[in-house]
């Protein structure tokens, strides 16, 4: 069962990208409209120019990093959290109101007091179906989605009456100050702080879940929850209290990076589903914190390109989402399809090369 | 040492899952030149761009899809290059309008109040462009609120509605409760009480414009309090007001309902008296022409209404037969009235000039 | 089968083994932990692929790319693992995805309901069939898994090391139905480790080492001693001692009592001294209140009623090591580390120290002889045997003062068991180390082997519907303490119980 040759993978890898095109050059044509045309403007809209590789791709890339990584610690840690969504909100709505609250204090200071405020924010989220679970024994994928509604109309009330703008005729707050907002980390692209942030999380994260009793006790809870109970001796509620906090602050400081770093206002709508989409940031990158960065960058990539897709060869919105989806199924089958399929005609072969010799 | 070797273990665990979206970003990367240049077959060079945003589907056969009627009218007017995208958050919206304002779009469409902080911002960025917000609240120079004067056509629905209620008692269902809906509502009452000053207005808002089941619970308990002319200003959600309305007749009960927005009086035209409409495209296509002829005044709001014809009320052809014929003398006198000046209707202003960082 | 070789990554598991079995007979694979067992029986129920070789079955010279194929040819395994679903009940888990063996047809209800009375009647074997499995003693679950084998109708059965966890009674009810199923005509494979099964309920014995076979015999032929010697290799050396002196108290129950859910009771009553120096045996059948208390000696849960005095280094070997002891994803390091890691050697504040740790387990795995590809094997690819020394080595690492472990030899080699024994005498203080008699530790036993507890503990108890029985050690019979685990109750009915005895009522 090993398949530890890079020219599989890199085979396998190939494969899946020539299905994926020609799966998703099918379906345009089916449509009517050129694949040419249309592959062109989503790779062009994405990574055509360095400009739109930072300012699109890598711009949209970090509330799916942040929030794919929250998914990633629950998920590796046995924690069902669907409610980064919710937690994304709960972090915007305390960046916003933070902000808006904070005087013209200089950004060394107020910039990290946000960031503290959506953590805490998130965390906060989280931890009301962490208690649920602990205290009431209610499952966690449940109270999580639950949540999500509960963040999502909270957002509709707050916009509308106490952090409504002061004209009071918008449902959006304010904007924030200039010294709240992200510095940009290459001047004239979109490209704001948050990024090196979601990249220095990632690191980090890898860094403790491998080289920290804590990061290696959570990958125990969720390797198993008795044998870690069991011969961890460890207290179990404890270590899904960490992970929940844990969990709820990535995704908390997600909402408050967009807020400080693209909106710079609370909206409504604000996140297209960012925290459910996450969910499939992280199963394609394995649970793995450095694999979220790359399919983090990849759903950016394919979220921008699809803008461009409407903008340049004119393919209606609805077509352009079934595309998106589309890429991503081709994406993932086409991974397991092939590793199957080479793998085992691989092993034959390196087999039979093996025995006859 | 010994963590060296974990760390390949890592890498490659890491490597292995990341192949793919590696290769597929380095693959996007080696083939964005293979393309074949362009898909356009235009001989004649367009004389200009406009792109139009939205915020929801330019399907829905309202709001956004007179938008996207505007748009296409002006491509045949003008000859002008036109596209569109629906963007699906706040957050991309400086996004979207730096592409369109880079790739040649010199008149932008952003249709929707929420686009006018990140149209103030990008505005900024690109004085050359023209950014529209429709229903906006901020001016700048090159940034142009487009004031709908729906509360116009819906003071006339007013109108009529005093004159065709039994009970006295009229209502509405709305959708968000922003200025520009408000509005509609107060031209309503003003319509109405103009005619007869102890009419009762009934106000309903359900805070969203397309849940129909949530504005068919709002039309029915208005129903339920007398209400026999009802009109409302949502979007998808008015199927929810007028279903309400026709189980009312069909259970014998006598209320009307008024479109609102367009003209909807061929959705439900058995229970429909009238629209209340704003006729967006010739709006967009007004300003197209302003602006082409450089007579856009800069740092001013675009007003659409009565006077150019751009709201309106619509009988219901169908139901015509239910209006007394003095009624739909009295609607073109009004709107004539209306037209010159004469008649005044009340309407809310939240205009604000921009400045400061955006 | 002839000339089956298999090699896993580097690792050769079978050299060239040439194996038959016939129609009508009971036939016993033994052989040492990773010997190749597991390997060559799965590569007849089509769970591997051989990487040459031929077999032949029921005289078709066949290749079983698929378990459905080996299964379509009448082959049948009861695995060591259990594989149920415990949320389900007994009649659902047959159904579920059974089918007819050759047809492929799905078996509907009544058919099972059916064929489990011919079963009872014809083989004395009896489950419940409404109840659900997660409620059944691990006995009771490997008769569901029995039957589930036998429902597919195969002729030829394999059970892999299926007594490992039975007490002696059910021990000779399994033997009796491999007989009864052989006279039916079927072929019985059963791979043990306990060489008196091998000589009481065989018909032809092979002996596996090193993925060769080194050994065909019958056991009128042979004895235990030879046969051991063949799969060793050398003496097994003297016997087990035992305590001859006892130190001070370690752990103490006092009129504990565990409720489960409504008015069910756990743990009655129980009370119990473990001194240092000694090892105590706890006989008992599963079910009967093992699980609360062992997790009650080893810290994991508080008595109900009553007191628990306990030291603070404890090592515990829990009974399913797979749901409990280990994570079958994680390497042998990591494994090691979920008991290790708080030790200070292995972590430099929040840091752990994976270079300390590997060295440590690297030495453990020589010491404890656990074949493996290193440290960073990952645990679910080791055999049964060398997934228990992995837990053996840890938790005997970590017991300083109180070692608690519930069937720890299950799965284990007569070398290995032997090791451990060897690793407890130390924690005792005995032989060899008996000079450091001053910090000598405890032992709680654990076992439904019957044979364990007679020949190692020092003090003997039963364990029976939550109640605990002291045995005088002079009486302490092998009938005796049978009847009382399955009955709880002795003829010998004036016999005076040591403290906490309330059996005789």
């Amino acid at each position: 069962m090993k398949d530890s040759s890079p020219w599989l993978a890199l085979l396998v890898s190939l494969m899946a990208v020539l299905l994926t095109a020609f799966l998703t050059a099918t379906a345009l044509m089916l449509g009517g409209f050129s694949p040419v045309v249309a592959l062109q403007a989503l790779i062009e809209g994405s990574m055509g120019s360095i400009d739109n590789f930072l300012g699109v791709t890598l711009v949209r890339a970090v509330p799916l990093i942040l929030t794919g990584l929250a998914v990633a610690v629950a998920f590796k840690s046995g924690v069902w959290n669907i409610g980064a969504e919710g937690q994304f909100y709960a972090g915007a709505i305390a960046a916003v109101w933070v902000g808006l609250s904070l005087g013209d204090y200089p950004s060394f200071f107020s910039i990290p007091a946000v960031f503290l405020a959506a953590a805490l924010a998130g965390s906060f989220w989280a931890f009301i179906p962490a208690l649920m679970r602990i205290r009431l024994g209610v499952g966690e994928v449940v109270t999580t989605i639950l949540m999500n509604f509960v963040a999502i109309h909270l957002v509709s009330y707050l916009v509308r009456w106490p952090l409504q703008e002061e004209r009071g005729v918008f449902p959006n707050t304010d904007l924030i100050v200039e010294s709240v907002r992200l510095p940009k980390i290459i001047v004239g692209t979109g490209l704001h702080l948050g990024f090196l942030v979601a990249v220095m999380l990632t690191l980090g994260l890898a860094g403790f879940f491998n080289h920290t009793v804590l990061g290696f006790n959570l990958r125990s809870l969720g390797g198993s929850q008795e044998a870690t109970r069991v011969s961890g001796r460890l207290n179990i509620s404890s270590l899904l209290v960490v992970t929940f906090l844990l969990s709820g602050c990535l995704a908390g400081l997600a909402g408050g990076i967009e807020i400080t770093g693209r909106t710079f206002a609370l909206y409504e709508g604000l996140s297209p589903g960012w925290g459910y989409t996450a969910i499939a940031v992280a199963l394609l990158a394995n649970l793995n914190f450095k694999a979220v960065l790359l399919t983090g960058i990849f759903f950016g990539a394919l979220e921008g390109g699809s803008g461009a897709m409407q903008r340049e060869a004119g393919i209606p919105a609805a077509w352009v989402s079934g595309i998106e989806a589309l890429v991503l199924l081709s994406v993932l089958a086409s991974d397991r399809l092939f590793r199957r399929l080479l793998g085992s005609k691989w092993q034959l072969k390196l087999r039979e090369s093996g025995s006859d010799g | 040492m010994e963590s060296t070797r974990e760390r390949t273990v890592l890498l490659k665990i890491a490597k292995k899952k990341t192949m793919i979206s590696l290769t597929l970003i380095l693959a996007m990367m080696s083939c964005r030149d293979i393309g074949v240049e362009g898909g356009r077959n235009d001989n004649e060079v367009p004389s200009f761009g406009v792109a139009l945003l939205t915020s929801g589907p330019v399907s829905d056969a309202g709001w956004y899809g007179s938008a996207y009627e505007g748009i296409q009218l002006i491509e045949e007017r003008f000859g002008a290059r036109i596209s569109h995208q629906q963007t699906n958050t706040p957050a991309e919206f400086d996004e979207v309008l730096r592409a369109y304002a880079t790739s040649g779009y010199s008149l932008i469409f952003a249709h929707g109040f929420e686009y006018q902080d990140a149209a103030v911002r990008v505005g900024q960025e690109f004085p050359e462009v023209t950014i529209v917000v429709s229903s906006g609240g901020r001016v700048a120079d090159n940034v142009i609120p487009l004031i709908f004067e729906l509360e116009e056509g819906s003071y006339m629905a007013g109108v009529v509605a005093a004159k065709m209620t039994k009970s006295g008692t009229i209502g509405m269902v709305g959708g968000v409760a922003i200025p520009p809906a408000e509005a509609t509502f107060v031209g309503f009452e003003a319509g109405a009480m103009s005619v007869d000053p102890e009419v009762q207005v009934l106000v309903n808002w359900i805070g969203s414009w397309d849940d129909v089941a949530m504005a068919k619970e709002a039309a029915v308990t208005l129903i339920r309090r007398g209400v026999d002319v009802l009109i409302h200003n949502t979007d998808a959600a008015s199927f929810g007001v007028f279903q309400a309305v026709r189980e009312a007749r069909e259970s014998g009960v006598e209320v009307w309902a008024m479109g609102m927005n367009r003209d909807q009086n061929d959705v439900a035209s058995e229970v429909i008296l009238g629209s209340a409409i704003i006729r967006i495209p010739e709006a967009f296509v007004q300003i197209a022409t302003l602006w082409s002829e450089g007579q856009l005044t800069p740092g001013e709001a675009h007003y659409a209404g009565g006077r150019s014809g751009a709201a309106d009320y619509v009988v219901n052809p169908n139901l015509s037969d239910k209006y007394d014929p003095e009624l739909i003398a009295e609607i073109d006198s009004i709107r004539l009235g209306i037209a010159d000046g004469l008649i005044a209707v009340p309407r809310i202003e939240f205009l604000e000039r921009a400045g400061g960082s955006f | 089968m002839g000339k089956i070789c298999k090699t896993f990554e580097e690792k050769q598991a079978l050299d060239g083994v040439d194996f038959q079995a016939f129609p009508g007979e009971v036939h016993a694979l033994i052989g040492e932990n990773g010997a190749g067992k597991s390997t060559l029986m799965r590569i007849l129920s089509g769970l591997i692929l051989p990487d040459s070789g031929s077999m032949v079955v029921e005289g078709q010279k066949t290749r079983f790319a698929l378990p459905r194929d080996a299964r379509q040819a009448g082959v049948g395994m009861v695995h060591q693992e259990f594989l149920l679903v415990p949320a389900q009940t007994v009649l659902e888990n047959l159904c579920l995805g059974n089918r007819f063996a050759r047809t492929g047809a799905r078996l509907p209800r009544d058919h099972v309901r059916r064929k489990l009375k011919d079963y009872r009647e014809k083989t004395g074997l009896v489950v419940e069939e409404d109840i659900l499995v997660e409620d059944l003693s691990v006995g009771e679950r490997q008769k569901v898994e029995i039957l589930k084998v036998l429902l597919r109708g195969p002729e030829i059965l394999i059970f892999d090391e299926p007594t490992s966890v039975l007490a002696p009674k059910e021990i000779s009810d399994l033997m009796s139905l491999f007989r009864i199923l052989a006279t039916d005509g079927k072929t019985v494979i059963f791979i043990t480790h306990k060489l008196n099964e091998v000589m009481v309920s065989s018909d032809r014995v092979t002996v596996l080492k090193q993925g060769r076979v080194v050994c065909r015999t019958v056991p009128e032929e042979t004895d235990i001693e030879t046969l051991s010697e063949v799969m060793v290799g050398k003496d097994l050396g003297k016997r087990f001692r035992k305590a001859e002196s006892r130190g001070g108290v370690i752990a103490e129950l006092t009129s504990v009592h565990v409720f489960g859910g409504e008015k069910e009771k756990k743990l009655v009553d129980v009370n119990l001294v473990v001194r240092s120096g000694e090892m105590v045996g706890i006989a008992g059948i599963e079910g009967n209140g093992q699980q609360e208390l062992a997790e009650i000696l080893s810290a994991l849960r508080l008595p109900d009623i009553g007191t628990a005095i306990l030291p603070e280094e404890i090592g515990f070997i829990p009974d399913d090591r797979l749901e409990q002891a280990l994570i079958g994803h994680f390497s042998i390091l990591e494994n090691i580390a979920l008991g290790l890691i708080n030790n200070s050697y292995c972590r430099l504040g929040p840091l752990v120290l994976w270079g300390k740790v590997a060295e440590y387990v690297q030495d453990l795995i020589l010491s404890f002889g656990i074949k493996s590809e290193g440290p960073h094997e990952k645990v679910g690819d080791l055999s049964g045997g060398n997934q228990q020394k992995v837990v053996l080595a840890r938790e005997l690492e970590r017991s300083k003062q109180l070692l608690v472990a519930r069937n720890p030899t299950q799965g284990l080699d007569v070398k290995a068991s032997k090791f451990f024994y060897q690793q407890m005498s130390k924690l005792l203080g005995r032989g060899l180390w008996s000079n450091v008699a001053d910090r000598r530790g405890g032992v709680v036993l654990i076992s439904s082997d019957l044979d364990e507890i007679l020949t190692f503990a020092d003090e003997i108890y039963v364990l029976y519907n939550g109640e605990l029985m002291q045995v005088p050690t002079e009486l302490a019979s092998r009938e005796l303490v049978g009847r009382l685990m399955l009955t709880g109750k002795t003829e010998f009915g004036g016999l005076a119980m040591a403290e906490g005895s309330g059996n005789e009522r």
